[in-house]
């Protein structure tokens, strides 16, 4: 792709599961708004700063219709990464209306020690779920009665999604609980698993979805009558008196203050909407193409006797270890012939190591940057190092 | 040697990050950095938690990322190559640590760093070590490394505890013939052959010691673990002493201060005469000559030689051993006990 033209010769950056790369117009828009309208955002009345509030305001629009939520029930509001958001969220609930808070087995550390704290501050009784191997959750083992439920509806190490996302939102929701969705591993490639669904949180990382470092909550505006206030300051208020404040997101056009205090990444934030009309104009064969070659990369390595895959079917992340093989020596290996990959637990230690019993894997994460000379390439050196 | 090599080591890794980091700060960085990461790799493995990846796996990984393209095959043996490696160089570098501690906490205790050969070492004071048996294979220099921490840890004590010179019965001779009253009392446990027991001797003369304090004389000769004495004619030299004391209180003085400051025909001291060329007759001979410069004939030499024979010197000797062996737990000679402490090595004039 002509967007990702900076990649050298050989070049094979197999990481976007962590980091995706970054389409050309994303780095344009964002060396654009340090070039062209660089401000302090969402509180100035000169050119530069309307012009990047108008950018910020299309943003917040567009990542609602990306995940086909209606604007009147949900916000969008900006933070760091995921692991942020979660954390935002956990620890300005009001206990008190909860029971418990319950999470899976296969999440990042991000939900898993998140709900950690949450448990050991609030008191609230913590319960993991199992994953089937399809992802999805067996609603009918779980008493969901006014639990705080924190489930990816993507794995990853190994793509697998919550398939029954929508019975679980409604049947936690029947039983007066929350679902806050971790959709880090979505985004990029399987964001329609989150249309139709009304969870009261989503969370993700831009950096996940060939956007700039940045992290995005999607709530639903009466989650804020289940919060206290908890994490507060510049640029959430109204009025303040020398004890009292009113904040801004009790109005309906400011209500994402309620996550963002302080000043935000406007740059990123611009840089968001830039991927997001990226991604809306790629093309069928560009997914096609993305798709032939995780499921080209993923027949290889599962035709091998050697290799264990994680994975029980294709997905464009893809984890696996070799007999015999040190992972993390593998990863060297492959970064002296400029293939980047990703080795480790990838922070899902509990599940990877402690339930599987797996040793450190290899992360194959694949993007729509990724030419079928990639995947020739990464077979090719692969082929050399098992066989 | 131990002791030193484990300084060299601690000392050559301490020295090589700090020079690198002054000439080359980029490269120190990077090797202080691999430090840090290899010891909170260490650090959690002892508090017995994970270490996904540390130092060691990276060095590994390097190394072995180049031959895992190239040659496959060889990764396999090549890593179980770094393994042992890797376990030799920790075994060293706890090894190195673990004696450099106990080199430093002898040397405060038993003031020497090497514990079985005292003179050994370097940094400790000047003696004629009193020296136990080599080991004569590993199992036993391994058995005697561990051994030789029980001897330290039992010293600790003693360094700080209050000695008194009368507390111990040594069979001794009164410098000053008899006791003055209202000086202080001192114990001098010295090898006639002992080098270092000679310059204290002179030092202590030459200063008027031996007037100001009440200096109480304990011969001794070194004898190795096999009951060979350190200086062969010492034994004779000390069996003399106390036969001619027994005779005549303070006569024996005569013979310790020639051996300790006179020269010979030869102009050597008679030290060094009677260490490396005096036979056990020559020596003896020697020391009737004198005897009979100060005045013995031959009726006081006969009986003298009969004393000698006794085995009331001999036990005399072995008592005095079994004090300084055993009780004090003395490894180095000259070793005196005065003002309530215990000083091992050179007496200097400055003292």
């Amino acid at each position: 792709m002509k967007e990702f033209d900076y990649l050298g010769e050989g070049e094979v950056y197999l990481d976007g599961a962590c980091q995706s790369l970054r389409p050309r117009c994303v780095i344009d828009a964002i060396n654009n708004y340090y070039t062209e309208h660089n401000s302090c955002g969402e509180r100035v009345k000169y050119k530069w700063g309307v012009e990047t509030d108008e950018k910020v305001e299309a943003t917040r629009e567009k990542v609602l219709k990306y995940v086909g939520l209606k604007g009147r029930k949900y916000t969008v509001s900006f933070t760091l990464n995921t692991t942020y958001g979660i954390n935002l969220i956990l620890s300005q609930l009001k206990p008190k209306l909860f029971n418990k808070v319950m999470t899976s087995e296969i999440e990042h550390n991000s939900p898993f020690l998140a709900t950690m704290a949450f448990s050991e501050r609030t008191g609230l009784k913590r319960e993991v779920m199992k994953r089937e191997e399809d992802g999805s959750i067996d609603v009918d083992v779980y008493n969901f009665k006014k639990a705080v439920v924190v489930v990816n509806c993507a794995s990853n190490f190994d793509g697998r999604k919550l398939l029954n996302i929508k019975e679980l939102v409604k049947t936690v929701h029947k039983a007066d609980g929350i679902v806050i969705i971790d959709a880090a591993q979505a985004m990029a490639h399987s964001s329609e698993i989150l249309h139709g669904v009304e969870p009261d949180a989503i969370c993700f990382s831009a950096h996940k979805l060939y956007a700039p470092s940045l992290g995005v909550i999607i709530w639903r505006d009466d989650l804020m009558e289940k919060m206290i206030n908890g994490f507060v300051g510049g640029g959430m208020v109204d009025d303040v008196t020398k004890d009292s404040y009113l904040l801004s997101a009790e109005g309906k056009e400011h209500r994402y203050t309620r996550f963002e205090s302080g000043l935000q990444a406007w740059g990123e934030i611009v840089g968001l909407g830039a991927a997001l009309d990226w991604l809306e104009h790629t093309t069928k064969k560009d997914w096609q193409n993305l798709e032939k070659n995780y499921t080209d990369l993923y027949e290889y390595l599962h035709g091998s006797n050697k290799v264990h895959m994680v994975n029980h079917e294709a997905n464009p992340t893809m984890s696996f270890y070799i007999d015999g093989m040190d992972s993390h020596l593998l990863g060297s290996a492959l970064s002296r012939e400029n293939i980047m990959a990703r080795t480790g637990y990838f922070c899902a230690h509990y599940y990877l190591d402690h339930v599987l019993g797996l040793p450190p894997l290899m992360r194959f994460s694949l993007g729509l940057h990724n030419r079928p000379s990639d995947i020739a390439k990464v077979k090719k050196v692969m082929e050399k190092i098992i066989y | 040697m131990v002791c030193i090599a484990a300084f060299i080591i601690l000392a050559l890794i301490g020295v090589f990050v700090a020079g690198i980091s002054i000439f080359k700060p980029k490269i120190g960085k990077a090797y202080l950095k691999a430090m840090k990461k290899a010891w909170g790799c260490l650090w959690k493995k002892v508090r017995l938690q994970k270490c996904e990846t540390g130092f060691k796996d990276d060095v590994k990984n390097t190394l072995l990322s180049r031959v895992m393209l190239k040659h496959p095959g060889w990764v396999k043996p090549l890593s179980i190559v770094i393994e042992v490696l890797s376990i030799v160089i920790v075994v060293v570098a706890v090894w190195a640590i673990l004696t450099a501690i106990k080199s430093l906490l002898a040397l405060w205790a038993l003031g020497s760093c090497n514990v079985t050969k005292p003179s050994a070492c370097s940094l400790g004071a000047e003696v004629c070590s009193i020296d136990e048996s080599e080991p004569s294979n590993v199992f036993e220099a391994t058995g005697r490394w561990f051994t030789e921490w029980g001897e330290i840890f039992e010293a600790i004590p003693d360094k700080f505890k209050t000695y008194n010179a009368e507390d111990y019965k040594f069979n001794y001779i009164e410098m000053s013939g008899d006791e003055v009253e209202g000086l202080d009392v001192v114990v001098d446990i010295f090898d006639p052959g002992c080098s270092v027991c000679m310059v204290s001797y002179r030092n202590q003369k030459n200063v008027g010691f031996f007037d100001s304090h009440n200096v109480r004389l304990v011969p001794f000769a070194i004898q190795d673990a096999n009951g060979e004495y350190k200086f062969p004619n010492s034994e004779i030299v000390v069996r003399y002493m106390f036969a001619v004391e027994q005779l005549k209180s303070g006569a024996s003085l005569g013979i310790i201060d020639r051996i300790f400051t006179n020269k010979s025909s030869n102009d050597l001291y008679y030290q060094q005469e009677f260490n490396d060329n005096y036979s056990r007759e020559e020596a003896t001979k020697k020391i009737e000559s004198w005897l009979r410069e100060d005045g013995f004939d031959d009726k006081g030499l006969k009986e003298i030689r009969k004393i000698v024979d006794y085995p009331e010197v001999a036990d005399k000797m072995n008592e005095n051993k079994d004090i300084i062996e055993n009780q004090l737990k003395v490894r180095g000679i000259p070793t005196m006990i005065m003002d309530g402490k215990r000083h091992t090595g050179l007496w200097k004039d400055s003292e």
